[in-house]
């Protein structure tokens, strides 16, 4: 029993004991962390993952999974005592629902600096913000990879869709990700479970755009939850109970809790660290490797070092740079592999929070049963060549949507109060729809983050300092965006079409990227075309921080198949002997 | 208490009890954010608002209580005393056209005929006072004088109050549970189909 109570009081390690050293470590647990995980452990490789947050265990650490909104104070609402802990967090303005407010930072603990605002989301804790994310998992094609290039902008990519393609593959298959193929140039097929079913207004609505827009697709969102009847180990089919965000006690989306770590952990080679704040990649002149990492304890503030032989940085953007920012030395006085000044330079994000809504007559004897946690997804339209050249930008936008029951607003103002306003709203209600459109943000070298060593962290880190904004292109696409979303949805049918435009700020997409690019050329990028830091070969950053442009799509899946791409090279590099 | 009556016999130490019984006090509850005469007005007001039928009313499931503590602990400063002043501004008239003098004295008679008017908007004053509300927090915001009419006052007080009655109730346990279609997990998605075969016409409550 005394054991027992010292297991879990004092456990430190998971899966394995310490070890001396380790053929590799990484850094975060998130989406990309992970996948670097299993990929290296079913390399045979004897694997430190180090996350900063605390440990969460699938299923049994989702706490909010099963509540119903009257098992949540104020139907879930934060009250303004929550926001305190939460002021930044907030401006998504659904993240801080008590429902989900348990995987994101409390502001106070997790301080950051704004030049200009930047709306920095996140959570520390084992799975990251594969807890929290919206799941919609697009590829890239030979139009995006190549746009640096054709167009001039910031640093052509070091690689072509062919050379991801196989790990786009790899991972859908893995994570299962469910939608329908489209033969699109601008958005690859992939391999994919049944698509969600479009509800009757959403059909509706792909068939009119279909119709009247020449070329123009509706289709399901492309998302990571599990349909159909293919097996996944250790997890379910999705239950259409649309709570993702809480932790999913069926794993039917894709997570690292549910899927990857315990991958990784079945090979016998995982040892997971939680609690663990990476602050700095060590390094050896003599040998011009990285040879471990230096750590402070979240809880007991105490500094460990781990050694390895390859290090992969996958504790998201902002976090992965400022270690390297922070792993300073004689040969690297700006921070680790940055010898092109472009460390913390040229985040990015999809700037959204722009389209339109509307109110749909009839099909009132129609309803849907399950709460389906997707809904429709328009591939990119423009800029893809002949008449979808537009003038006044470059680059595109998509944009996910859905229609529901569930508009009272009529039936409130005629029937005013009274029994007949109650027969009526505990009635279906008047069927709507909404799109919101997601735009590319291009890459800006003056858009960047750098560490403030006068401002320290609870654990003697320098905070981050954000320099970063939308710019003319961003917002001449916004414009488009509205308006497009407006008139798809008329030419649907729907009335009473309402435009929103709330640009909020970078970072509020949370999507940030790009701030140690990948390139050809190691004076204008940081890393090369298989994720290694150029001067540092075995140091790999396969969060978002390889990215050397944004694309328009939901960016993790890209991130994935990076990582199992640069895993597997790293396995061979070591193999070989090469670092 | 008519239980108690029942099945006690009035002695002289349940006469306290028999008589508060004789009061039209709908509660003893003592409102976290409102005044308790406020709080009496505000059980009369949602039950008006969603009155018992065949199912319960929206006092009954507490929605009064889920109200007054939404105001205290979720809403900022300047939108409760919003509802502050526009509440104060529909008792008023609700005392001046009844004569009372104490908001706890206002039966439902006395506050149905007010809540009626204030609610009762063509779609053009719809958007007009929104418009209007609009400018009120816009001059609070820039720390000028802030000015609304009376009547808009009513009718943004009466609005919110209606929006956070109807949600209240329907996100209530048993409202939730036992009226709506209730359906924690689905298990799979139909996607269009007939609204009577999957629920009985009633509205999903998840």
């Amino acid at each position: 029993m005394k054991g027992l109570l010292k297991d879990l009081t004092m456990k430190k390690y998971y899966y394995n004991e310490e070890q001396e050293s380790y053929d590799a470590i990484v850094v975060g647990t998130g989406i990309s962390g992970g996948w670097a995980a299993k990929e290296l452990c079913e390399k045979g490789l004897k694997t430190l993952v180090l996350e900063r947050g605390r440990m969460v265990r699938h299923i049994t650490d989702y706490p909010t999974a099963y509540k119903d909104p009257w098992d949540f104070p104020n139907g879930g609402e934060p009250t303004q005592e929550d926001l305190k802990k939460q002021p930044k967090q907030n401006r998504t303005g659904y993240t801080t629902n008590v429902a989900s407010a348990l995987w994101f930072v409390n502001d106070l603990e997790h301080p950051y600096n704004e030049i200009k605002r930047f709306d920095w989301m996140r959570g520390y804790h084992v799975g990251g913000r594969s807890i929290m994310w919206g799941r919609h998992s697009y590829r890239w094609s030979d139009i995006d990879f190549t746009a640096n290039r054709r167009e001039g902008i910031a640093v052509d990519w070091p690689v072509r869709y062919k050379d991801i393609a196989p790990w786009y593959d790899k991972v859908e298959t893995f994570i299962g990700v469910s939608g329908e193929n489209l033969r699109l140039k601008q958005l690859p097929d992939g391999q994919f479970l049944p698509m969600m079913e479009l509800n009757c207004v959403e059909q509706r609505f792909r068939e009119k755009v279909s119709q009247n827009f020449n070329g123009r697709v509706v289709t399901a969102g492309r998302v990571a939850n599990i349909t159909g009847t293919k097996k996944f180990e250790g997890r379910q089919h999705c239950m259409f109970r649309n709570r993702c965000i809480r932790g999913c006690p069926f794993g039917a989306y894709f997570s690292s809790n549910s899927s990857t770590l315990p991958a990784a952990e079945r090979t016998g080679n995982l040892t997971l660290r939680p609690d663990s704040i990476v602050h700095e990649v060590m390094y050896d002149p003599d040998t011009k490797r990285a040879t471990g990492v230096k750590v402070i304890d979240r809880v007991t503030k105490e500094a460990h070092e781990f050694k390895a032989k390859v290090i992969f940085l996958c504790a998201s953007a902002v976090a992965s740079t400022s270690i390297l920012m922070q792993s300073r030395s004689d040969r690297f006085p700006n921070g680790m592999g940055n010898d092109s000044d472009q460390l913390g330079r040229n985040i990015m994000d999809h700037h959204l929070g722009v389209g339109a809504q509307g109110k749909f007559d009839g099909l009132e004897d129609k309803y849907y049963k399950g709460r389906k946690p997707n809904g429709v997804y328009i591939p990119r339209f423009r800029n893809l060549g002949g008449d979808s050249d537009r003038k006044d930008y470059k680059r595109g936008f998509g944009y996910q949507g859905s229609a529901g029951r569930g508009n009272w607003d009529d039936a409130v103002a005629e029937l005013s109060f009274g029994k007949d306003l109650k027969e009526a709203i505990l009635k279906p209600g008047g069927w709507t729809m909404g799109i919101g459109g997601f735009g590319e943000v291009l890459p800006y070298e003056e858009n960047r983050m750098t560490l403030d060593y006068d401002k320290l962290d609870g654990w003697g880190l320098p905070t981050v300092t954000f320099d970063a904004e939308f710019k003319e292109n961003e917002w001449a696409m916004r414009k488009d965006m509205k308006e497009s979303a407006v008139e798809m949805l008329e030419k649907a049918g729907l009335r009473d079409v309402q435009p929103f435009d709330n640009p909020g700020a970078l970072g509020l997409g949370i999507h940030e990227m790009g701030t140690a690019r990948m390139g050809r050329d190691k004076r204008t990028s940081v890393l090369n075309g298989n994720n290694q830091i150029h001067e540092v070969p075995n140091v790999y950053v396969t969060d978002g921080s390889f990215m050397a442009s944004a694309a328009c799509v939901n960016p993790s899946l890209t991130y994935m198949a990076f990582t199992a791409r640069a895993a597997n090279h790293a396995a061979q590099q070591l193999k070989k002997g090469n670092i | 208490m008519g239980q108690a009556l029942g099945y006690y016999v009035a002695t002289p130490t349940l006469i306290g009890m028999v008589q508060s019984c004789k009061n039209d006090k709908a509660s003893e509850w003592t409102p976290d954010f409102l005044t308790p005469d406020e709080g009496e007005a505000l059980t009369k007001l949602v039950d008006i608002i969603l009155p018992k039928t065949d199912t319960p009313s929206a006092s009954e499931v507490q929605v009064h209580l889920f109200i007054d503590k939404f105001i205290d602990q979720v809403m900022e400063k300047e939108q409760q005393d919003f509802v502050k002043m526009s509440m104060g501004q529909f008792l008023e008239k609700a005392l001046k056209d009844s004569g009372k003098e104490k908001a706890g004295d206002l039966t439902s008679g006395d506050l149905e005929p007010v809540l009626s008017e204030a609610l009762k908007v063509t779609k053009e004053d719809d958007v007009k006072n929104f418009e209007a509300i609009e400018q009120y927090h816009e001059a609070i915001a820039e720390g000028k004088e802030p000015l609304l009419d009376d009547g808009i006052s009513r009718f943004a007080f009466a609005n919110n109050l209606r929006g956070l009655t109807i949600w209240g109730y329907k996100i209530s346990e048993y409202v939730g549970e036992e009226v709506l279609a209730y359906l924690p997990i689905p298990a799979e998605y139909i996607p269009c189909e007939d609204a009577q075969k999957l629920t009985g016409s009633m509205a999903w409550s998840l």
